[in-house]
């Protein structure tokens, strides 16, 4: 198993982010996203004006990260764990030229990608093509497109996760959507790569992982596929979301430097082979230092069986 | 569209039994000494002012220690197995490590270091072991099991080198412990390993057993006499529970808005109850005491009519009886209950979550 996590704590402007922070390591969680939410990245002009002209650049806002003092972690039940902060950028996917948007650099620069499809055409696209990590639906409305199980089974192939936020399951207007939406979720994924995560506004809206995995019964969960939504299958999507920033997903290049204490001797290691395969001439690859053992991730076809812990 | 759904429990399990201390092939004493890591133990009483002054005092003086940061290498030391864990027996549990999302190491009286190791611990850490009884679907858990005492466990050997290198090189594995040891000659004082650590530099703590006690007054007391043990025995056990957890289950708390909880019929009135609590690490030595105490003072005069004694053992703990694995679901408890009789008879409940062997 691994660590509890909440992969969807919603960041507010007017709603401090560190008291849901400070709630969520209470109750036990140690890996938490702080989520961004953007309508739409792409405003286009007025109607008049021709196409050709460049749509508006909306502002994406920064990644997140509170900072935390030694003694708000030191509610962590475990022992030398300390929390780990993730950034995600969620926006509703009305358009498939979003995505162009979303593959520069800004919105990048987030660990996590979800988006919200509209249509059945884009929840399509969200599923075989593009590269995200979370699907996630507004879950308090009727859903307006049917869930096929083809494209579901694409992604879950392919490693992408679907979101429940439940605390959209706390008001009384959306509670009844909130379940049929999220029995027709389970009902399509078999429980598989589904994560659950609480969207939470305020800080009164986290649960504790316990109660997560009880309400996960209630959806039709099965006990262990329960448990693993908010620890397993968040770690996976985690893993997912790292492979998008390495090389076809398999190499990533990092400096020695940042190398562990006990993983230095790979590089030693590294270097006599270098060496002896090239000879004599050991001062040319040894200035490349790049380790690429140990961030490996699988190629495409693969990632699915990576993933699964 | 959506299949129906029924919300079953948690898997849990209760035993009971009933038999008599003086049975020959009563098995109170195997049910106590196997069941090693006790970290509460909660003593009630009806009829009694205030628990027995030698219970309190087979169970306050009871010091266990804890290490802070303890590297596992440490414990596989020669030096170490050959001054501890053969003469003696040592007991020891990481402390603050959640078995289900983490890691949980303890060492075992047996002479048994027994790892509960995730699926990314098990492949980085290069011992072999193999999979927890608890995740045959899916690879979550791992269970490494290294005997100290065996005699090809030694420096020079194969095995222990590699054991040596993969808790040292390979993974530097610290956790925090609480330990205590009852060393076979009793000469010895039992506060040497204490000091074996601290020797090393580590931070070694010594802590006592604290105690709590609460007399209720008039409250209704279930008629263990008059009570169908064999059909109410889960009401009785639940009844226990929440005296321990002091609910109010007086009548007129049935119309209470928390708890509609109310005491099992027949019950009678009794002037007072008294509960009490220890809590800390107890090893099996110190409960068997506590037992043997109970027996003595329900054969004095103006006793009362029963006693009960229950054991907590530690939810994270990877083992609970015999070394059997033990896991946690959505709760980790592994608790056993004895209510004593004058006459010597005693009903046995033993429960268990749905994350543990049928003890």
């Amino acid at each position: 198993m691994a660590a509890f996590s909440d992969l969807n704590i919603l960041h507010m402007e007017n709603v401090s982010t560190k008291e849901k922070l400070l709630m969520a390591i209470k109750l036990g969680y140690e890996v938490v996203a702080i989520n961004n939410y953007v309508e739409n990245v792409l405003v286009k002009d007025d109607k008049g004006k021709s196409k050709k002209e460049p749509s508006k650049v909306v502002e994406i806002p920064a990644p997140v990260k509170v900072h935390l003092t030694e003694r708000d972690i030191g509610d962590l039940k475990v022992k030398g764990a300390s929390l780990k902060q993730l950034s995600r950028f969620t926006t509703v996917l009305s358009d498939p030229g979003q995505w162009r948007r979303m593959q520069e650099d800004d919105i990048q620069a987030y660990d996590l990608l979800a988006v919200q499809p509209t249509t059945e055409k884009l929840f399509h696209m969200a599923c075989t093509a593009i590269e995200i990590d979370i699907i996630t639906f507004n879950i308090g409305d009727k859903l307006t497109y049917y869930l096929k199980p083809a494209p579901v089974s694409k992604a879950i192939e392919r490693g992408v996760h679907f979101e429940i936020v439940y605390s959209e399951g706390f008001h009384s207007s959306s509670r009844r959507t909130f379940i049929a939406n999220a029995l027709r979720i389970m009902h399509v994924t078999h429980g598989k790569n589904v994560i659950i995560s609480s969207g939470a506004r305020e800080a009164m809206d986290v649960r504790g992982p316990y109660d997560v995995a009880n309400l996960g019964l209630l959806i039709g969960l099965q006990e262990p596929q329960s448990k693993d939504a908010i620890s397993t299958n968040s770690r996976a999507c985690v893993l997912h979301a790292n492979t998008r920033h390495s090389v076809k997903s398999v190499i990533s290049v990092r400096s020695s430097s940042e190398l562990k204490a006990e993983d230095q001797w790979t590089v030693e290691a590294c270097r006599k082979e270098a060496s002896e395969e090239s000879g004599d001439d050991s001062s040319e690859s040894a200035a490349e230092e790049a380790d690429s053992s140990f961030d490996a991730a699988r190629p495409e076809s693969k990632r699915r069986r990576m993933d699964g812990v | 569209m959506a299949a129906p759904l029924n919300f079953n429990s948690p898997k849990n399990l209760l035993v009971f039994e009933q038999s008599s201390f003086s049975n020959e092939k009563s098995r109170h004493k195997t049910v106590i000494g196997d069941h090693y890591f006790n970290c509460a133990v909660e003593v009630c009483s009806p009829n009694v002012a205030q628990i027995p002054t030698t219970v309190t005092a087979s169970l306050s003086p009871s010091s266990y220690y804890i290490v802070r940061n303890l590297p596992l290498s440490r414990l596989i030391d020669k030096e170490f197995i050959e001054a501890f864990v053969r003469n003696g027996a040592f007991y020891a549990v990481s402390l603050n490590t959640r078995i289900d999302v983490a890691n949980s190491v303890a060492v075992l009286p047996t002479g048994k270091l027994v790892l509960s190791v995730d699926k990314d611990m098990y492949e980085t850490l290069g011992l072999e072991g193999r999979r927890s009884i608890f995740s045959q679907t899916r690879e979550r858990k791992f269970v490494i099991e290294v005997e100290l005492t065996k005699p090809s466990f030694t420096p020079g050997k194969k095995n222990y080198e590699r054991t040596k290198w993969c808790f040292s090189e390979r993974l530097n594995l610290r956790f925090d412990f609480v330990f205590t040891w009852v060393p076979h000659d009793k000469s010895i004082c039992s506060s040497s390993v204490g000091k074996y650590f601290s020797g090393m530099g580590l931070s070694v703590s010594s802590c006592r057993a604290q105690m709590m006690s609460n007399t209720m007054k008039d409250v209704c007391v279930p008629d263990l006499l008059a009570l169908n043990i064999l059909e109410n025995s889960q009401d009785l056990f639940e009844w226990l529970g929440a005296v321990s957890c002091y609910i109010d289950s007086e009548e007129e708390a049935s119309n209470d808005f928390v708890s509609m909880y109310t005491t099992p019929s027949p019950c009678n009135i009794c002037t007072q109850l008294t509960h009490a609590k220890w809590q800390g690490f107890f090893t099996p030595e110190a409960i068997a005491m506590v037992i043997d105490e109970i027996r003595l003072y329900l054969k004095t005069p103006d006793h009362p009519p029963w006693a009960s004694v229950t054991v907590h053992g530690y939810a994270d703990s990877p083992v609970s009886w015999r070394g059997k694995e033990h896991g946690y679901h959505q709760g980790g408890e592994n608790i056993y209950t004895y209510i004593v009789f004058p006459n010597d008879n005693y009903w046995l409940y033993m429960a268990v979550g749905s994350h543990d062997v049928c003890p």
